[in-house]
């Protein structure tokens, strides 16, 4: 199969993104299937955004927040990105769509090589799933 | 004389009855004069009606039928009134957009259905807008003001949305005294409200106020009923239920975070069993990952 997945992921500036820039740094690999985009906290990406990733594409959602409970640099946005997409997921399993699609994952800003492995593993886990659109081409 | 015709598509038939009934749009079509109502014996081929000035729709499009005949109004009349939340948004017959015909229909009738539901404005444009489930003795008054404007000729340049669209938290009479404050102290079944003039969501129950337009004159909260949400999204909303679960996430024991962390936060958002069912109850058809979900089954 020559399909391969396409991936987005959002990663707060504060510390998964460091982690990704110290990757880099110490010549650390991870798949190239994802896109990093850092944003100021993970606690502002909304639910509209990943659901508009999916719509155009992409087949997993990859969010990289700060580890609780102390270390957000905004004090409490790594909770209101938990709520958000526990609920999310939630609310996708009823629409039929696997939950697994979106992985919430935590970092203190060393942690390079967590990030490499969590996105490498998370690619893998899509390469099972499947493409988003559920195997029907466009 | 202006010539109106009803057109009932898949619906409850409650709405167009209490239009009829409303003395200003009644005192409209003693006037003038109903040349199609299939559902009171006024019937006739669509094709030889001939011109007709305002067709009033309310309901979803489920039916090949119902695609055929609203293709057909949208041709032969001046003005289209969708009337109603379903035509709007889908309704409560939109909540079977994610079954298959199969799951709804036996046998031969299962030819007859749409593969979904889909409301009337995604298949025709209407110039009038009426959501409400059903609307209001204020809209219809409104409603039969537009309408006189243009019942002698032309039509509306462009769309004419017949509420207000503003957030319904914007003027509700339980508003919270200071709403930058306002926290959610868990999820709370709506049995068990106390009617002592809070704001619904201070008390932990979940109110759409956050997302739906105001239209209503909150009907519902002023007899102790949280927000269902009939009236649609407000402006700047795109999606009622992903929108919710946003303003879920910022105020859901906002002050106790840090000490319930993660596993504390997932028990008590276990509690919302239905979010689907909550947040979607009117907008079904519209909600993303409506269409997310339809594009894996090969329906757009």
């Amino acid at each position: 199969m020559d399909w391969e997945p396409w991936l987005i992921g959002f990663l707060s500036k504060w510390t998964a993104g460091i982690a990704a820039e110290s990757a880099g740094v110490n010549r650390v690999r991870y798949s190239p299937n994802i896109v990093l985009i850092n944003v100021p906290c993970c606690g502002l990406i909304s639910p509209i955004h990943v659901v508009d990733a999916f719509l155009q594409g992409a087949d997993g959602v990859y969010i990289g927040g700060a580890l609780p409970p102390a270390n957000c640099h905004y004090k409490v946005g790594n909770f209101k990105a938990f709520k958000r997409f526990y609920l999310l997921k939630k609310l996708m399993k009823q629409f039929g769509i696997e939950p697994e699609r979106i992985r919430l994952e935590w970092f203190v800003s060393p942690q390079y090589r967590k990030l490499a492995k969590t996105i490498d593993d998370f690619v893998d886990e899509i390469k099972k799933l499947g493409p988003i659109t559920g195997g029907v081409e466009e | 004389m202006t010539r109106y015709a009803f057109l009932e598509l898949t619906s409850c038939g409650d709405c167009l009855s209490e239009l009829y009934m409303n003395p200003e749009i009644n005192k409209l079509l003693e006037e003038g004069e109903i040349v199609y109502w299939p559902a009171y014996g006024i019937v006739g081929d669509p094709e030889e009606i001939g011109e007709v000035d305002v067709t009033f729709i309310a309901g979803t499009v489920r039916t090949r039928r119902d695609l055929e005949e609203l293709e057909k109004f949208r041709r032969i009349s001046r003005i289209v009134v969708a009337y109603g939340t379903c035509s709007i948004y889908g309704g409560l017959n939109g909540l079977t957009a994610l079954l298959e015909p199969r799951a709804i229909a036996d046998g031969e009738y299962v030819k007859l259905l749409m593969p979904t539901v889909k409301p009337v404005t995604d298949y025709i444009e209407p110039d009038i807008l009426v959501p409400g489930c059903p609307p209001t003795r204020e809209v219809m008054a409104r409603l039969a003001k537009t309408l006189k404007k243009y019942i002698s000729g032309g039509k509306p340049e462009k769309k004419i949305f017949l509420i207000p669209g503003e957030v319904l938290c914007k003027h509700c009479p339980r508003r919270p005294s200071n709403p930058e404050k306002a926290e959610m102290p868990g999820i709370r079944d709506p049995n068990e409200v106390v009617d002592d003039g809070r704001c619904f969501i201070e008390q932990g129950i979940l109110c759409l106020g956050p997302v739906t337009a105001n239209g209503c004159n909150h009907l519902c909260i002023r007899f102790n009923h949280p927000c269902m949400g009939c009236m649609g999204p407000a402006r700047g909303v795109v999606d009622q239920g992903l929108n919710m679960i946003g303003s879920i996430g910022s105020i859901l024991l906002k002050s106790r975070e840090v000490k319930l962390l993660f596993p504390g936060l997932a028990k008590e958002l276990d509690k919302l069993r239905d979010p689907m069912g909550y947040f979607y109850r009117y907008t079904l058809p519209k909600a993303m990952l409506t269409k997310l979900a339809l594009r894996r089954r090969g329906v757009e």
